[in-house]
């Protein structure tokens, strides 16, 4: 009787064991995943609130896109992402590097150390008032 | 002997309770990174922005909401997003804007039709 006991407990227990390992290396990569969401959902808030309309429908973004393809002046684009990334490496250990990318594909300026591997990107579309009318500034964001 | 063969039970029920909850929990967190809301929302928010930002008087530039366009959607492309804007004066009322958009990945197929205003 207390054969047949110990053998049921013992293969429930043995059970719940191979469940919990079994379950295991399947949550780490999930845990990846979510934090490349975590990421992902950092970096479209901050292209979101930085690209949100005054009232001639620019945008603090939009200007400082502006204002840099126009006449080559990053001064200001590069001061306020430097405090944007000071901010974030320091609350959060997220480092950020962004760039300003013509319709063509062609780099016009980047600011912030070159993205790892598996850094997690967002782009936003910003208009300016000359041609080619459409810059996509692409944000990376990833854990220190 | 009776009770310790119902607290393994027990044992075993939680535990299998609780590892579902945990990773459901993440599951359900997860799945909203297949569909791509924010790129959705800014291709709307974006086009409806180009209309009333080529037309306020400081720029007043009506033509080049058709060239941003043509731009937005080759910015799409390079991430993999099929999008084409497309604005027609309404003839009617001339401060309106009709507004076509089409929105297309793997999962998704958006359209969206909108009247819009210049100002």
């Amino acid at each position: 009787m207390y054969t047949l006991e110990a053998l049921i407990a013992s293969l429930i227990i043995f059970g719940v064991v191979v469940f919990a390992m079994s379950s295991s290396p399947q949550f780490g990569t999930e845990t990846k995943e979510f934090t490349a969401l975590q990421l992902k959902k950092y970096a479209d808030d901050i292209l979101e609130i930085l690209d949100l309309e005054n009232e001639d429908h620019s945008s603090l973004l939009s200007s400082w896109v502006e204002k840099g393809v126009k006449s080559n002046n990053w001064v200001e684009f590069d001061t306020n992402f430097s405090y944007i990334s000071e901010s974030l490496r320091q609350n959060l250990s997220i480092m950020l590097h962004v760039e300003v990318i013509s319709p063509n594909g062609d780099a016009k300026h980047s600011y912030g150390p070159p993205p790892p591997e598996g850094a997690v990107s967002s782009f936003r579309v910003v208009p300016v008032s000359s041609p080619p009318y459409a810059y996509e500034v692409r944000l990376y964001l990833w854990f220190v | 002997m009776l009770s310790g063969m119902l607290i393994a039970m027990a044992v075993a029920l939680i535990t299998l309770y609780l590892t579902t909850a945990s990773i459901s929990g993440i599951r359900v967190s997860y799945s909203p990174w297949n569909l791509p809301y924010y790129e959705m929302r800014m291709g709307i928010y974006e086009s409806i922005r180009a209309i009333k930002y080529y037309n306020y008087p400081t720029i007043n530039e009506p033509s080049a909401i058709y060239e941003f366009y043509e731009n937005m959607s080759k910015i799409y492309a390079r991430h993999g997003y099929f999008l084409v804007v497309n604005a027609t004066e309404n003839k009617t009322f001339l401060n309106l804007y009709e507004l076509n958009l089409t929105f297309k990945t793997d999962r998704v197929d958006l359209e969206v039709k909108k009247y819009v205003t210049k100002y």
